[in-house]
């Protein structure tokens, strides 16, 4: 006889965001993996295609609404898999009333025989202080039974009938890990290519800075894999110590700090010159010269030169975070490994057009302008091809010469995400937002690339064109038939239900056109958008309609025809 | 003359010609010294003009001036003329500055932080703003993650107001944001291993959430402090993490409730067991077990040994947690202590031993009642011992 089939029940939970989002479809594989793991013939009924939210005001007052939220079944004859996925939030946000909360849906579920719950949480809560797994060891050995996986793939199993855990732990890691991306890819999304003016020292000149503030976190994990590889053994990392200038940027001293901590290897503060003296080195350490940036290479010979006139045993490698690409590491030092090679742009001070135009330089450390600077707008926009618009307004609207905005992102993106976040928070300062745009390849590679760094909060809503085209012609009433079923148009309704900041967000504003359809479907939904950003507007106002206007640059087109 | 003081030797307390009365608060200052100082003082001499006179303290902890800071508050509120004198020790006037107590008391006084100095102390202000200046102009020299908390000030009174969701949210945000930053989390995993995420997660949460969440609360002030590992001799040093609120005390909803009939009073979970040490007062039962409830005729001490416990809502009804993930994180996880301070009682909760072995799940609540003034809100700290294995 084959065996009785399970059916599979999903949910991904998100907290602190301030409407649902689709469920990418790599998650619902690894829900279904899991699931086929654990038991035989699996298949989905109630697959997750959005995720269940909890906005801050409900973590705080009333998080037993998560057991409203997932609305498991309780009782029932057939065999159930359901899988409570909260992986994707931090640990630190998963407050005990949180994950008390969703025990007690697990435990709810799993008390009939035949169910089987799998939680999934970024890490295991402490077996004794936390109150997630009184609910749990209350479970009877006739019920049904839970599953707790971390990321990492460690469990623990409570109930009844054990399902085969062993077979799930050790390719699930590794399938979160995908999905989640490695150490080094989340560097890589959250580093920021700053444009500007940067002055690198008396000779050189920068296009670009790179910053590393928002991640501190990836940049300390790689820190500590690059060292430990470098040095290699336990005792040779006890005699280590690093040696770090003392005037790098702040990200990098923090992330420094803490992977030295992680190390427990001192460090030893560099002097930046002038008159005060290194302190003396110790005879059995030997010292690893650490920097932020390796551009010209003027600091990283500097400390070298000193180091080793004053005694210092210096490591046969140096790390740096950033090395420019054409750096080359002079045979008589210490080879540099970096965490990262990339282009900088340097030029000599005296064929630097940013000086011969008379262009002050750029804070680094402070970004003095909301908006973009002309100089920076015009490379942005001459650096890629002008092409024929192949997406958007109908055909016989779409421009025929524009510039190629998915090129454009991709060279640019992080800068101008960073530089719309920054007009975001400034408009909508410390709050919940949402932002609303057009489903277009475009703009939704900028929006994805802002959500990283506010931990995946900002949710966007992405609008299609078609309902857009319809937008123009059709009353509320109209757009809203128009949205029923669809996902955006649930978004929209939680967002008005729980009166969110909405900003609306394009690459471009060619004519109002699309902007005014937009403005208007977000109104069919009661929601009046807080700002209109596009990143280029060729129509520049500061309202439209009413709604306040910020474009990171304003190209006002000579001879414009409204349509 | 401005900023002249007239001193009687040993008095702490005396009236200038211009009708202010200075408090002197001397020596190393405690929230247990202030106690008795406060209460020295003549209801009539509290509704004039006091200055609170730290010139000669030797040393001030947190809890002392998270007191000071609901002091000035209730002042305030009242519109009691009120200033207070910066220490002259320049180790104690360096954290007082560091920790950016003149900000928060400006803030929780309502006024400007001029105003509130004494007059005498005022070049206080730009003498820190030059320190600050010159120190951001220096190069930065800390070689540790706590070195760099300490530069970079998140050793510091973080006072918030209040009054809308909003404002709720973004006091939240910001602590979050604070406690979650890489460099907090690479310390507390430095000196608690695996167990500093718990930090952020539970102690953070569950005492910044209780204080927003107190009724008639409008201001709420939270101060972190770690012993420094290089001044540690044995490695073994504390986190104390202080957060006050200025709402109704914590005993007064519960009282309400009770004598209002309401059934769902917060009871002992179970399988807790807390040994009371009671002073000032004589508790009802010897051990407070699981599912112990209070009566009405329960005592205020004991209302407040039931504030941190969970309410089991009746249908339609939001569950109230109180404090019961706090305690059990600060206490078995961590092994520290939790102290409240709030009316006329202090509790102080830790772990209960019997001889050298912990019990699990039993607990020693120190409890005293405390004449004269109440307190004005609520203030809970936790002290957790952390190891720096240097």
């Amino acid at each position: 006889m084959a065996p009785k089939e399970w059916f599979l029940e999903a949910d991904v939970v998100r907290l602190g965001a301030p409407t649902q989002e689709p469920v990418d479809d790599r998650r619902r594989q690894l829900h279904l993996w899991v699931a086929r793991r654990l038991l035989n013939s699996v298949r989905e009924r109630r697959p997750a295609t959005t995720t269940k939210y909890l906005p801050p005001e409900q973590i705080r007052s009333y998080p037993r609404l998560l057991g409203e939220l997932l609305d498991l079944p309780n009782g029932g004859d057939e065999q159930t898999v359901a899988v409570i996925d909260c992986s994707l939030n931090h640990y630190e946000d998963l407050g005990e009333n949180i994950l008390y909360s969703v025990a007690l849906c697990a435990a709810g579920f799993a008390a009939s025989p035949g169910h089987v719950c799998i939680v999934l949480l970024p890490r295991l809560p402490h077996s004794y202080h936390s109150s997630f797994w009184e609910p749990l060891n209350e479970l009877s050995i006739s019920g049904g039974s839970v599953l707790v996986l971390n990321n990492e793939g460690k469990f623990k199993v409570h109930g009844g009938p054990r399902p085969k855990a062993e077979q799930v732990a050790p390719g699930y890691g590794q399938r979160q890990q995908e999905l989640i991306g490695s150490r080094q890819q989340e560097f890589d999304d959250k580093i920021i290519r700053k444009m500007g003016h940067f002055e690198i020292n008396d000779e050189y000149c920068s296009r670009y800075f790179f910053d590393g503030s928002r991640t501190v976190q990836e940049l300390s994990h790689l820190l500590v894999d690059r060292i430990t590889h470098l040095v290699g053994s336990r005792p040779s990392l006890a005699r280590t110590e690093l040696i770090v200038p003392e005037t790098v940027d702040p990200w990098m001293e923090d992330a420094v700090a803490v992977a030295s901590g992680k190390l427990r290897m001192r460090q030893t503060k560099w002097p930046s010159g002038g008159d005060r003296a290194a302190p003396d080195p110790d005879e059995h350490t030997q010292y690893l010269v650490m920097l932020d940036f390796v551009n010209t290479g003027s600091t990283y010979r500097r400390i070298i030169k000193e180091a080793l006139g004053s005694g210092y045993n210096l490591h046969r490698y140096a790390v740096a975070a950033f090395m420019a690409r054409d750096f080359q590491t002079e045979d008589d030092l210490p080879e540099l490994s970096p965490i990262k090679r990339v282009r900088v742009d340097r030029v000599p001070r005296r064929d630097c057009v940013q000086c011969k135009i008379g262009l002050p330089f750029t804070n680094k450390d402070r970004e003095e302008l909301l908006r973009l600077r002309s100089y920076d707008a015009w490379e942005v926009l001459s650096h890629v091809p002008w092409i024929e618009e192949t997406y958007g307004p109908p055909e016989h609207l779409r421009q025929k010469s524009n510039p190629d905005f998915v090129r454009l992102f991709e060279e640019f993106g992080d800068y101008l995400a960073y530089k719309l976040e920054m007009v975001l928070r400034h408009l909508v300062p410390g709050s919940a937002v949402a932002v609303a745009c057009p489903e277009e390849p475009g703009i939704l590679a900028v929006v994805k690339r802002m959500q990283p760094w506010a931990d995946n909060r900002i949710v966007a809503v992405r609008v299609p064109r078609s309902v857009l085209e319809k937008a123009d012609r059709s009353t509320s009433a109209e757009i809203r038939q128009l949205a029923e079923g669809h996902e955006w148009s649930r978004q929209l309704a939680h967002l008005a239900e729980r009166n969110v900041n909405v900003v609306v967000v394009d690459e471009q504003n060619g004519s109002n056109r699309t902007a005014r359809q937009m403005i208007k479907v977000l109104e069919s939904f009661h929601l009046r958008p807080k700002a209109y950003l596009p990143v280029f507007n060729f129509v520049p106002s500061e309202t439209l309609d009413g709604v306040r206007v910020v474009a990171l640059y304003d190209v006002p087109r000579p001879r414009r025809m409204d349509p | 003359m401005d900023g002249e003081r007239i001193r009687g030797a040993e008095k702490p307390f005396s009236t200038r010609p211009d009708g202010w009365n200075e408090l002197r608060l001397l020596d190393s200052i405690t929230a247990g010294s202030l106690d008795t100082r406060i209460n020295e003082i003549s209801d009539r001499d509290w509704q004039g003009p006091i200055d609170l006179d730290l010139s000669g303290a030797s040393s001030v902890d947190i809890t002392a001036l998270q007191y000071i800071l609901a002091l000035l508050n209730e002042r305030g509120r009242k519109q009691l003329a009120t200033a207070f004198s910066v220490p002259k020790a320049e180790k104690v006037r360096d954290c007082v500055g560091a920790w950016g107590f003149p900000t928060a008391a400006s803030i929780v006084f309502k006024s400007s932080i001029r105003t509130l100095l004494w007059r005498g102390d005022r070049p206080f202000i730009s003498e820190r703003r030059r320190l600050y200046g010159k120190e951001g102009a220096q190069a930065r020299r800390s070689t540790n993650a706590y070195a760099r908390l300490v530069e970079t000030r998140f050793f510091r009174f973080g006072a918030h107001v209040f009054n809308t969701d909003p404002q709720i949210d973004s006091i939240i945000e910001a602590e979050w944001s604070r406690w979650r930053s890489p460099l907090v989390m690479g310390f507390l995993e430095s000196c608690l291993q695996d167990r500093g995420p718990e930090i952020a997660r539970v102690v953070i949460y569950e005492l910044l959430v209780s204080a927003l969440r107190r009724p008639r609360a409008d201001l709420v002030s939270i101060i972190p402090f770690a012993d420094d590992p290089d001044v540690v001799r044995t490695g073994e040093g504390h986190l104390s993490i202080s957060v006050w609120d200025n709402g109704k005390t914590m005993i007064e909803p519960l009282r309400v409730a009770l004598d209002a009939g309401a059934a769902n009073q917060p009871s002992v979970p179970a399988g807790d067991r807390f040994h009371v040490e009671s002073s000032g007062w004589t508790p009802s039962v010897k051990r407070y077990v699981g599912g112990w409830k209070p009566r009405g005729d329960a005592t205020d001490e004991e209302l407040l040994l039931c504030s941190l416990f969970p309410v089991q809502p009746q249908v339609g009804e939001r569950q109230g947690y109180g404090l019961r993930a706090l305690y059990r994180c600060v206490i078995d996880l961590f092994g520290g202590s939790l102290e409240v301070r709030t009316g006329n009682q202090l509790m102080n909760l830790r772990g209960w031993s019997r001889g050298r072995r912990r019990t699990s799940r039993a607990y020693q609540a120190e409890i005293c009642r405390i004449g004269g003034r109440q307190f004005n809100g609520n203030m809970i700290t936790v002290r957790i011992p952390v190891s720096h294995g240097t």
